[in-house]
């Protein structure tokens, strides 16, 4: 209800009554006051609503006076209690101490929640910093042999002419039985791993093709 | 640290003056009483501006009885307002005592662009509205336009006056939150609309169309009532 948007501006009535209570009150400025005088002079019906504002600021008034509020002894008592134990103010408590009282004061789930965005970024932090895989990101063609574990195979480093197509180069993979492991490299070298007893047979297939520049095993089990 | 009791009377008014439908020797009529005559005395409100403004520079230096001075010039004021727009009586200490700790704290940050009254009924309606929020449940309760249950009636005067105010209190209630803060401070405290705004934090604007449709729905639920306050 309260978030209907009513256009009071529109109709004179309206903006003279919207201003009633204010103007019961005593609070309006002096030009609200004199155009809601000026109004009421000649106004039967905002006259009425007038004297009901009146009769209602009255009646509101007194629904106050039935239950007077608590004591307040009890109340700053509590709240002494609190600010001696350590609830100074701001400006001398420092920004640490603003801090553990805006803690203090927030509501128990958004310690929770907070908790729990600590614990989530400690977890992804310790991701960040442990090693994500084993596997090395960067392997030297001259290093150790890093084939998958479980393949005995060889492995080979090819070179291909620089006019070879594409599917030759497949054509050259399957031909020797190879599977592509690593490449291309900065020197458009590419690693290749051939089934174990084949390393000799693959070289020489390799050697003869047209579509391949230069070819070394890298373990030696190939034949020269 | 005692303060000085409230001393403040309706403008133009001795206090015999006064009139209210609840009190039975008033026999004058609504509508003929003086503009500001439906003021109720402020309660709390002996402090001139400058004075709770004292108050709150030495309360920014860690003065505890200057605080203290401030706390029971605003104990009365805070306690009825934060009842009536809560209406949750059993959280009314504390949500007074979380408001005035906030005033404590931030003393320091008061800039003198608002009354002192308005920053701290500011920081209390925000805080009732946070206390109200962790409740988990509705805070509305709004019911229908039917007219709240009458009092049981009574053959005299005093107690027909005194069913008026309690009708009155029971269709207050059935306001929005947001409807009874602006009633509140606007017909207990006197508070002009742009400093409404100021408090409950929306424009000038809207603070009258909730005043508005406060106006309207209380017409509606004290329809056949309200010919008999006149």
């Amino acid at each position: 209800m309260s978030g209907q948007v009513v256009p009071l501006g529109s109709d004179l009535h309206l903006r003279v009554q919207s201003l009633l209570p204010w103007y019961v009150g005593a609070t309006l400025d002096a030009r609200e006051r004199a155009g809601v005088e000026a109004h009421l002079a000649d106004c039967p019906r905002c006259q009425a609503e007038l004297a009901l504002e009146r009769a209602l600021q009255a009646a509101y008034a007194a629904t106050g006076g039935a239950d007077a509020p608590a004591a307040a002894d009890p109340g700053f008592a509590a709240l002494r209690a609190r600010i001696v134990a350590g609830a100074a103010p701001a400006p001398r408590g420092g920004l640490l101490a603003g801090l553990r009282a805006r803690w203090r004061e927030s509501p128990p789930w958004t310690r929770w929640a907070l908790a729990g965005q600590g614990v989530l970024v400690a977890a992804l932090c310790g991701l960040l910093v442990l090693p994500m895989s084993p596997e090395p990101r960067y392997r030297a063609l001259g290093g150790p042999a890093a084939a998958p574990a479980g393949a005995e195979g060889g492995q080979l480093i090819v070179r291909f002419r620089p006019e070879a197509t594409e599917q030759e180069m497949r054509r050259v993979l399957r031909d020797s039985r190879a599977r592509l492991v690593y490449g291309p490299t900065t020197t458009d070298a590419y690693l290749l791993a051939v089934p174990a007893g084949l390393e000799t047979t693959a070289v020489q297939r390799l050697r003869r093709d047209k579509a391949v520049l230069l070819v070394e095993s890298l373990d030696r089990r190939a034949a020269p | 640290m005692d303060v000085p009791p409230a001393a403040r009377q309706p403008t133009g008014l001795a206090a015999g003056e006064y009139s209210s439908p609840c009190t039975p020797r008033v026999e004058t009529p609504m509508a003929s009483l003086p503009r500001d005559a439906v003021r109720p005395p402020a309660e709390g409100a002996a402090l001139a501006e400058s004075a709770e403004a004292g108050l709150l520079g030495r309360t920014a230096n860690g003065d505890l009885q200057a605080f203290e001075q401030l706390y029971r010039a605003y104990h009365p004021r805070l306690s009825r307002f934060l009842d009536r727009v809560m209406r949750r009586p059993g959280l009314v200490g504390e949500v007074l005592n979380d408001t005035m700790l906030v005033v404590w704290n931030r003393a320091a940050s008061y800039n003198g662009h608002s009354k002192v009254s308005t920053w701290i009924f500011a920081i209390g309606y925000r805080k009732a509205l946070k206390a109200l929020s962790r409740l988990d449940e509705p805070v509305e309760d709004e019911g229908a336009d039917d007219p709240p249950a009458p009092p049981e009636a009574g053959p005299e005067h005093r107690a027909a006056r005194s069913q008026m105010c309690a009708a009155l209190a029971q269709a207050v209630d059935r306001l929005s939150l947001e409807q009874r803060a602006v009633v509140h401070l606007a017909y207990f405290h006197g508070i002009g609309c742009r400093e409404i705004g100021d408090i409950v934090g929306c424009p000038v604007d809207t603070v009258k169309t909730r005043m508005f449709h406060a106006r309207r729905r209380l017409k509606t639920l004290l329809a056949g009532q309200l010919e008999d306050w006149l």
